[in-house]
């Protein structure tokens, strides 16, 4: 018999998550701890999460040096004995700071978790703060900052922040070369002792789990409480979009210019979220994107551009980046906007909707695949304070979507003439 | 432990099968054995830009996207100086449209005007964001040449300039699909929660029809022994110095290269490395500093990259770094240090194992560098390697005539200072 290859093999739909159990317990000091126990290799992820990240700075730079500034020393480790005792384990312990929180994340063999513990224990209780080590990490982080600043990629990220949250609000202020001089260890001794303490902690625990792992982090962090027990107030922003609709910021000697389009938008806790990610996603949020096929397929004026929602806690936007040949960034606009448009004018066709739901699906499989992945979902439920059936409802959700409902979101939210536009190079 | 079973189709395809029951995803991986060593110096580029083209449909399926997105699968690719690779990963349910939409392109790939059209351009695009419009963006672009004189690694993956891809015609590209894009020139991995004698049905259905080509000569020829130290200098817009260095090295693969590999880890693996420790914390001379090997299937680099820190000139960053490498040449590394190294390649490798498609592209390396078993070997390759081994391979390694230095100097940096 001949293969028919002009076909398609049959496919399946996915419809259901598997999603794993979530224990969830406390250390005898009250830290919850939320694990997920899942796989085959003898290996745990460890994410401890202070509220602790720049919106409850006092000044830029503070949330983020503080936390690199863990592994530089502590009470009875020097960065020198920490770096060498982690390696030997072949542990690594990474500080992420983000716009709202602070993570200490910590991967490590299971057999060696009894090693890392106290160590990691003793940098975020006790961190020393050396004035010479800020001065070198200082000089490090300005230098790289500076290579950055070079690219317009960057520029454009930072510029655009700017312009959607206000320069003043923690989602859109950044650092300047002057900002870097302005560290000192007081500061960010202050920082630590008002945001990292075991009252305003929680631990997350993904990877091969049995009772050991808990008894170890009740041993190291949860014997009392530590650091402040009267949790800071929630500083209160409000933000502020630029009124001026059309931004464009020149730059000499580019190949590229990097293009912003986008406004504020609605979080995940909004009922009508998971419906504009699927809308976002047609337009711009996977390889085979209208923005994707109009833009680099069709026109080739660029290697990649995507459009997705950026949700943090408080705030979220609508954002469409790309890198332009420096010649067409008008043009591309003109597209952009052209589809935008397009996208609340006209309806779309079943078979683009299906396709984009069974792509979304998938992902949904992909990004919750193994225990890693599956640690982070349950991170992202209590960051944003969402229900255990968030997923499952956000897979009904998907396929719930229908050519109206694309057009009602992108009207309500998607509207061209409501974006705020950034050029940064030539235009 | 990387499981796999392997077979052989009668066109010369090599088909490997690794089972994983702990994800709901599989992940489909073909590895076509051609890269920029196997293309002519007067066209370079080529095999990165026809990976793009491998995107424009096929015969009998106009969209290669469309369908895998509709069947909630995701696909990439990758070409570097000695392989194509491909890989598609996709709830298990749907595995066969995957073999569907990778055999169709390696039986008859479309070859539409339109997609050579903008695919050249994208490409272009691509060029200019990478090696262009980036700071230190054109270090390889300089650093390859000064590295080899012979073998085509003097190139890069994207092409020596613009001009080539440009050039890129439609009957050069037919002609390379001809040549290398054959079933016997490709290694298939499957990898997830399959059963291998399913795999192997499946296979002969959508890829045994598939002609085998003419087989290759694949001839390259090789780099002569470097005798002379190199050196370049250039200015360039960035707002810091920068210092590269590179010394030829052993070819994958080989015990050599295994060593040589430890060597750098000893050297900038982690926080308590000696490069991190003594040149950036302790005497802060770098502000960063990397010590990295290429990878390569013939014999490739060893790197070392960094910026001095702020005050510091090159030549004396220089000096200080090859103080560092003399100084692994000449002690022998205490057995403390070598464990430490070995158990951070102990943990690397576990923790890699957990991605059952890094498992599926290292199985169709190790395959097409002609041993499937490294995969599992290597393991007890690192475990057994001697300080001594360690020493003599940086003897071997770290001779003056046998390295290129790059001065990246900043322009700004270098009119402040007059």
């Amino acid at each position: 018999m001949t293969l028919n290859r002009t076909s398609a093999p049959k496919i399946q739909i996915i419809r259901e998550l598997n999603f794993p159990t979530i224990e969830k317990a406390s250390l005898s000091n009250g830290i919850p701890t939320i694990s997920i126990n899942v796989g085959n290799q003898e290996i745990v992820k460890i994410q401890l999460v202070f509220k602790a990240g720049m919106w409850y700075q006092s000044q830029v730079l503070q949330a983020f040096f503080t936390g690199q500034m863990l592994e530089e020393g502590s009470r009875n480790f020097t960065a020198s004995d920490l770096a060498e005792k982690l390696d030997l384990c072949g542990a690594h312990v990474h500080q992420k700071v983000n716009r709202d929180n602070a993570s200490i994340e910590i991967y490590t063999l299971s057999k060696h978790l009894e090693t890392v513990m106290p160590l990691v224990a003793d940098m975020v209780r006790f961190p020393t703060f050396g004035e010479a080590e800020l001065k070198q990490l200082v000089e490090q982080e300005k230098q790289a900052f500076n290579v950055r600043n070079q690219q317009v990629k960057h520029i454009a990220q930072r510029e655009y922040s700017a312009l959607l949250f206000g320069n003043q609000h923690p989602y859109g202020s950044s650092a300047t070369e002057e900002s870097y001089n302005l560290l000192n260890t007081s500061i960010l001794k202050e920082f630590h002792k008002t945001n990292y303490g075991s009252d305003n902690c929680r631990i997350f625990v993904s990877g091969k789990i049995d009772s050991s792992t808990q008894n170890l982090l009740d041993k190291f962090l949860g014997q009392e409480k530590w650091g402040n027990q009267s949790l800071p107030n929630l500083p209160e922003f409000s933000s502020q979009s630029s009124t001026n609709k059309l931004h464009y910021l020149p730059k000499e000697n580019v190949l590229q210019s990097a293009i912003r389009l986008g406004k504020r938008s609605i979080g995940k806790s909004n009922p009508d979220y998971f419906g504009l990610t699927v809308a976002s996603t047609l337009f711009g949020g996977y390889f085979g994107s209208r923005l994707m096929s109009n833009i680099r397929e069709d026109k080739g004026y660029t290697y990649g551009i995507y459009a997705g929602i950026y949700p943090h806690i408080h705030d979220s936007a609508f954002i469409i980046s790309s890198e332009v040949g420096a010649d067409v960034a008008q043009k591309a606009m003109d597209e952009i906007r052209y589809e935008l448009k397009r996208l609340r004018t006209e309806s779309v066709d079943l078979e683009e909707l299906s396709l984009v739901k069974n792509y979304m699906s998938g992902t949904f499989l992909r990004s919750l695949n193994g225990a890693f992945a599956l640690g982070e979902a349950v991170k992202t439920l209590y960051e944003f304070n969402l229900k255990e059936d968030y997923y499952q409802n956000y897979l009904n959700t998907i396929h719930e979507m229908t050519p109206e409902k694309v057009l009602y979101y992108a009207n309500k939210y998607l509207h061209e003439d409501q974006m705020i536009e950034l050029i940064v190079g030539k235009k | 432990m990387i499981n796999f079973k392997k077979y052989t189709l009668k066109n010369g395809l090599t088909l490997l099968v690794h089972f994983d029951n702990a994800t709901p995803i599989v992940a489909l991986n073909v590895l076509y054995k051609v890269g920029s060593r196997n293309e002519s110096p007067d066209k370079t580029g080529f095999a990165h830009l026809f990976e793009h083209l491998m995107f424009g449909g096929s015969v009998n399926i106009p969209s290669f996207d469309q369908p895998l997105e509709k069947a909630g699968g995701e696909n990439n690719a990758f070409t570097n100086d000695d392989i194509t690779n491909y890989y598609i990963t996709l709830p298990k349910e749907n595995l066969e449209t995957a073999f569907w939409l990778e055999s169709d392109r390696m039986l008859n790939l479309g070859f539409s005007k339109k997609s050579l059209e903008v695919q050249r351009q994208v490409v272009i695009e691509e060029f200019k964001q990478s090696y262009l419009n980036q700071p230190y963006g054109d270090v390889w672009l300089l650093l390859k040449p000064l590295a080899y004189k012979t073998h085509p690694y003097q190139w890069n993956t994207i092409g020596k300039e613009i001009k080539h891809i440009e050039n890129a015609r439609m009957s050069d590209v037919k002609a390379f699909y001809k040549k290398y894009y054959n079933p016997n020139n490709a290694i298939l991995v499957v990898a997830g929660n399959v059963d291998a004698e399913e795999i192997l049905i499946l296979a002969e259905k959508w890829f045994g029809e598939i002609p085998a080509g003419k087989p290759l000569a694949n001839k390259i020829e090789q780099e002569p022994e470097q005798n002379e130290a190199r050196f370049l200098e250039v200015f360039r817009d960035v707002p810091a110095d920068a210092l590269y260095k590179v010394y030829h090295m052993a070819a994958r693969g080989t015990r050599e290269y295994y060593i040589a590999d430890m060597l750098s880890d000893v050297l900038s693996n982690g926080n308590s490395s000696r490069l991190y420790r003594r040149l950036i914390k302790e005497q802060g001379v770098f502000s960063e500093l990397d010590a990295h090997i290429t990878g390569d299937f013939d014999p490739g680099l060893f790197v070392f990259s960094g910026k001095p820190a702020e005050g510091i000139s090159l030549e004396s960053a220089e000096e200080k770094l090859l103080e560092e490498i003399e100084r692994i040449k000449t002690e022998i590394l205490s057995e403390e240090e070598l464990q430490k190294i070995k158990n951070k390649l102990e943990a690397s490798h576990i923790f890699s194992e957990t991605s059952t498609l890094n498992n599926a592209i290292h199985l169709a390396i190790a395959e097409s560098l002609g041993n499937v078993d490294l995969v599992n070997q290597e393991k007890a390759i690192y475990a057994d390697i001697q300080t001594i081994e360690l020493q003599q391979i940086a003897q071997t390694l770290f001779r003056l005539e046998n390295s290129s230095t790059l001065y990246y100097r900043s322009n700004t940096k270098n009119h402040d200072a007059q």
